[in-house]
């Protein structure tokens, strides 16, 4: 997630594909149960199966952009994934999102400071 | 607790917090689970029974639109049931208003235009596939990944329609499609420990809660989302502040790791991610859901397989 100034991001018809296309998953996941509940049967280890897939779907995101690898470098070694270790500890004893926030960003600036 | 849950599932309607439909034997060999809403872990939730829509119990025409004046529900019965849902939101909106603003500033800091921006999060309004976006956003994956990795993230949404849906069958298209589209993890987690043994679903009290949290989470979060926006243009490069958006997506997923199967999931999902970079068009997120769905059904059956052995 390094910005630059040609980043995709600046290209306003692809981020209106994603925007429409985003939409159309809130739209389908929150409401599309709800509009055909009674005609869609969803079988019992389909459902066990999908409960594993949204916590995979986002480590699998979060990952790459903490241990990014550069395609002729090989892995790339980044102060983030230090502090979202410091992170996620707070987290699992503050049980509080807030702190952890704050405790990820504090390490990140502390550790970019004293160490480079 | 157990037996009243137990009781709710086999009766007119099973719902979410009751695995299943549920016979004696899925009990006692310890797969049904009985789940307390205590926090946003969609890992906890467990799907709702399969009903026979003839067991809806028969309401009046009349109070078939919330808004419609109701015989025995008054437009202050209305107002405090909209009060209420406010006031149980109430203790959630600091949360709601940080990952808003922090989901607003990372839009602004990838490089999206702030009127890109402003869309997103009106047209969205999800914050955890939006966050899932963005790296994906910055790579140039192409839309239908985009698309595909949003709907698996927002897959716990399914869970939470599928257990709201007794409460909303009755109403019209539109109307479910907007109830579905305001419903949020909190919105969602305040409303069933509430109703969740309601004896009677889909009445006008339980919408205009849910209707109550809900605005208030929208207001909420679209305020804060619009801040971070204005915010992100100001704030230097240097703070780094995207980094929040990734932490608050770590921030989802460390209460989802409540259980072995789903720590074995984001761990094969992890492994296969980062060994996963250097594939194109970032299939790498492909294959590490297949591999962590798998992993996780594959715990929870060498899991079972063990706790049983020690019970006998």
């Amino acid at each position: 997630m390094t910005p630059s100034i040609m980043s995709p991001a600046s290209d306003a018809l692809y981020v209106w594909l994603v925007i429409i296309a985003l939409a159309a998953c809130t739209v389908i996941t929150r409401a599309g149960f709800l509009l055909l509940g009674d005609n869609v049967p969803l079988p019992e280890g389909v459902r066990r199966a999908l409960r594993y897939a949204p916590a995979a779907a986002l480590v699998a995101v979060i990952v790459p952009d903490l241990l990014p690898w550069s395609a002729g470098a090989g892995p790339v070694f980044d102060w983030r994934a230090v502090s979202a270790l410091v992170a996620i500890a707070v987290m699992m004893v503050t049980r509080n999102t807030i702190a952890m926030i704050a405790a990820g960003m504090a390490a990140l600036w502390l550790l970019r400071w004293l160490l480079g | 607790m157990n037996q009243i849950l137990y009781q709710s599932a086999t009766g007119s309607s099973g719902e979410a917090g009751v695995q299943g439909s549920a016979p004696d034997a899925a009990r006692e060999s310890g797969k049904i689970r009985v789940i307390t809403y205590n926090s946003c872990k969609p890992s906890l939730y467990s799907f709702p029974a399969r009903r026979e829509p003839a067991a809806v119990p028969p309401i009046p025409m009349s109070a078939m639109r919330p808004s419609a004046a109701v015989p025995g529900f008054s437009p202050q019965e209305r107002r405090a049931a909209i009060v209420a849902g406010l006031k149980a939101l109430a203790p959630t909106t600091i949360a709601i208003g940080v990952w808003g603003m922090v989901s607003g500033v990372a839009m602004v800091k990838i490089g999206m235009s702030q009127s890109l921006a402003l869309a997103m999060t009106f047209l969205v309004y999800a914050g955890s596939a939006q966050l899932a976006a963005l790296p994906l956003i910055v790579a140039g994956a192409p839309v239908w990944l985009v698309f595909a990795a949003g709907c698996v993230v927002n897959l716990r949404f399914v869970i939470f329609a599928a257990a709201l849906h007794p409460y909303f069958r009755r109403y019209s298209r539109w109307r479910r499609l907007g109830l579905g589209f305001l419903t949020s993890d909190i919105g969602f987690v305040l409303f069933m420990p509430r109703y969740g043994d309601a004896a009677v679903k889909g009445t006008p009290e339980q919408t205009w809660f849910f209707l109550g949290s809900a605005l208030g989470n929208w207001l909420t979060w679209q305020v804060c989302s619009v801040a971070g926006i204005l915010l992100g243009a100001v704030v230097p490069q240097a703070w780094s502040l995207e980094f929040a958006a990734v932490l608050a997506l770590i921030a989802i997923v460390v209460p989802m790791v409540a259980s072995r199967p789903v720590l074995a999931a984001v761990a094969a999902a992890a492994v296969v991610g980062w060994a996963g970079q250097l594939l194109p068009l970032r299939l790498g997120l492909v294959l590490a859901v297949v591999a962590g769905v798998t992993a996780g059904v594959f715990a929870e059956k060498a899991l079972d397989g063990k706790t049983r052995g020690a019970r006998l």
